[in-house]
C-alpha cells in the first residue's frame, strides 16, 4: 500500500461509478424510453469491430498489471550496507527481539513485532505493540520511543519508524 | 523524500483505506466485461456467430424483457453507486495519531477508549465495568454508571479525560464527553 | 611435504565457512546459514545468522551493531583464504536474529 496513489485510486473508483451509473440509466432507458439516447447499433464495421477488440485486450493487460503490482513494499531487511567486496543487512526481526527484551518490564505491553518496509527509496520500520486492556497510552508510548531512542545508536542510523498501537486480541497471549 | 513528507504518508497510510481492495473488485469486473465485448468483437470482426447468447437476442428470447432490463439497470446503479461512495467516504481505519518527536505513533481507538475508561474509573473510584468508553473520529464517549448514594461530577470527571487526551495530542482531536447515568448501581 | 592434491567438496567447504562465521559471529554453528557461489571465478559468500547483542539499554555499549558485524565480516573474510585458499570476492552478512544475552553484574 505504500506505492498506491490514493487519490488516483478513488478518483478511479468514482469514474467507474459513474460509467456504470450512466450504463444503468441507458439500460433503464431502453425498458421505458424517458429520453431520446441512441441504442447500440446492430451490426458495425469490421474495423470499428478490431478496434473494440484491441481496446477490450488493452485494458485486460492494464487490469492484470495493476492487480500484479499491488505489492504491499514489505521487505525483510531494515538496514543494508553494501558495497563491492559484500554487505551487511539487517532484518526487521532484529529491531523486534531487541525492542521485545527492552519492554519487558513494562507491563502495559503484551507483545511486540516489527516489519520493515519500502517508503519512497528509504526503508521503514513498522513496529506492533499489543497493549494490555486499559493501559496507560503514555507510558506505551514513552517506552517504546524510549527503545527506538537506543536502537537509533544501536543502528548507528535513524531509520522512520511507524508505531502502531492495537489492542490485545480476546484472550491472553503469553508471547512475553 | 523529506523525514517530515515521509512521516505524513506513513500516517495517512495507517490511518485510512487505500481502496486497494475495491479497486481490485472493480478491475475484476472490468476484465470480466472486457474479455467477453472482446470475444464477442472478434468472432462478429470474424464473421463468426456469438459464443454466447448476444443480449439483443437473449432479451428477445426471454418472456419479459423489461424485467431483465430493469434488473440489469438496478444491478448496474446499484454497484455503480457503491463505488462512487467508496471514492468519497475518507474510509477511518479505526485509529488516531499521537503526536510524538521521534517516531509516527498510530493508536487504535480501542486502545485509547480503553486508556480513557482507566482514567476516568480512577478519578469516579468505580469499578471497571461500570464505565463505558467509545471513541470515534472526533470524540470519546465515556459514560459512568455510578454507585447509589455517591454523587459524581461530570464536569471534573470530563476535565480529567479531556486533560489527559490534549496531553496526547490526538490527531484527529477527540473532545471528550463524560456523562454519568441517571441511574445508579447500589452496592459498590 | 607429501605430493597429492586435496580435494574440498562444496559441502565441506560450506562447513568451514559456516564454523569461520559462528567464530567470529560469536553463535552456536547451528545457528548459521551459508551460501556459496561462483563470481566471475572467484568466491561469493553469504551468510545469514543471528548475532548475540547486549540489551538496548545496557551502558558502555560501544560500538555500533552494523561496525561490529563488519568487523566480524573482514575477519571471516581473511580466515576464509588463510584456511581454504580460496580467494573471495565478496562476503555478504545478513543479520536475522539478535539474541540479547542479560548482562552479568560484577559484584
Amino acid at each position: 500500500m505504500t506505492r498506491t496513489n490514493r487519490l488516483l485510486n478513488r478518483v478511479f473508483l468514482a469514474l467507474v461509478g459513474l460509467v456504470l451509473i450512466a450504463a444503468a440509466a441507458w439500460i433503464g432507458n431502453r425498458a421505458y424510453p424517458l429520453l431520446e439516447i441512441p441504442a447500440l447499433p446492430g451490426t458495425l464495421s469490421a474495423d470499428l469491430l478490431w478496434i473494440i477488440v484491441a481496446a477490450c485486450a488493452v485494458l485486460i493487460v492494464l487490469s492484470i498489471a495493476w492487480i500484479v503490482t499491488r505489492g504491499r513494499g514489505r521487505q525483510q531487511t531494515v538496514l543494508r550496507v553494501g558495497g563491492d567486496d559484500g554487505s551487511v543487512a539487517i532484518d526487521a526481526r532484529v529491531a523486534s527481539d531487541l525492542i521485545s527484551e527492552d519492554l519487558k518490564s513494562v507491563n502495559d505491553v503484551s507483545s511486540v513485532s516489527a516489519t520493515a518496509f519500502r517508503v519512497g527509496r528509504e526503508p521503514a520500520l513498522e513496529v506492533r505493540v499489543d497493549a494490555r486492556r486499559g493501559a496507560d497510552l503514555r507510558t506505551v508510548i514513552t517506552s517504546v520511543t524510549g527503545s527506538i531512542d537506543e536502537l537509533d545508536a544501536v543502528f548507528e542510523k535513524r531509520i522512520p519508524v511507524l508505531l502502531h498501537v492495537r489492542g490485545s486480541s480476546s484472550g491472553v497471549r503469553l508471547t512475553k | 523524500m523529506t523525514e517530515q513528507k515521509l512521516y505524513r504518508r506513513l500516517v495517512r497510510r495507517s490511518l485510512h483505506r487505500s481502496r486497494s481492495a475495491a479497486i481490485v473488485a472493480a478491475l475484476v469486473g472490468v476484465i470480466l466485461v472486457a474479455a467477453y465485448v472482446g470475444t464477442e468483437a472478434t468472432l462478429a470482426a470474424l464473421g463468426r456467430g456469438p459464443l454466447l447468447v448476444t443480449p439483443d437476442a437473449a432479451l428477445a428470447s426471454s418472456e419479459n424483457p423489461t424485467v431483465i432490463l430493469l434488473v440489469a439497470a438496478g444491478a448496474a446503479a446499484l454497484v455503480g453507486i457503491v463505488l462512487v461512495i467508496l471514492a468519497i467516504v475518507p474510509g477511518r481505519r479505526g485509529r488516531h495519531e499521537v503526536a510524538n518527536e521521534r517516531l509516527a505513533v498510530v493508536v487504535d481507538d480501542a486502545v485509547l477508549a480503553g486508556a480513557l475508561s482507566r482514567v476516568v474509573r480512577r478519578e469516579a473510584a468505580v469499578a471497571e465495568s461500570r464505565v463505558r468508553t467509545v471513541v470515534s473520529a472526533r470524540r470519546g464517549l465515556v459514560t459512568v454508571t455510578p454507585t447509589s448514594g455517591v454523587l459524581l461530577n461530570a464536569s471534573a470527571l470530563t476535565a480529567s479525560a479531556k486533560e489527559y487526551l490534549d496531553a496526547l495530542e490526538l490527531s484527529p482531536a477527540v473532545r471528550a464527553d463524560v456523562s454519568v447515568a441517571r441511574n445508579g448501581v447500589v452496592g459498590s | 611435504m607429501v605430493a597429492g592434491r586435496v580435494a574440498i567438496t562444496e559441502r565441506a567447504l560450506e562447513r568451514t565457512v559456516m564454523a569461520i562465521a559462528a567464530g567470529h559471529l560469536r553463535v552456536p554453528i547451528t545457528a548459521v546459514r551459508v551460501q556459496l557461489a561462483d563470481d566471475a571465478g572467484l568466491l561469493a559468500v553469504a551468510v545469514t545468522a543471528p548475532v548475540r547483542t547486549a540489551p538496548l539499554r545496557a551502558p558502555g555499549r560501544g560500538d555500533g551493531m552494523v561496525t561490529v558485524v563488519q568487523g566480524a565480516r573482514s575477519g571471516i573474510r581473511d580466515d576464509i583464504t588463510i584456511i581454504t585458499g580460496r580467494t573471495v570476492s565478496r562476503v555478504s552478512i545478513t543479520v536475522s536474529r539478535a539474541e540479547v544475552f542479560e548482562e552479568k553484574r560484577a559484584r
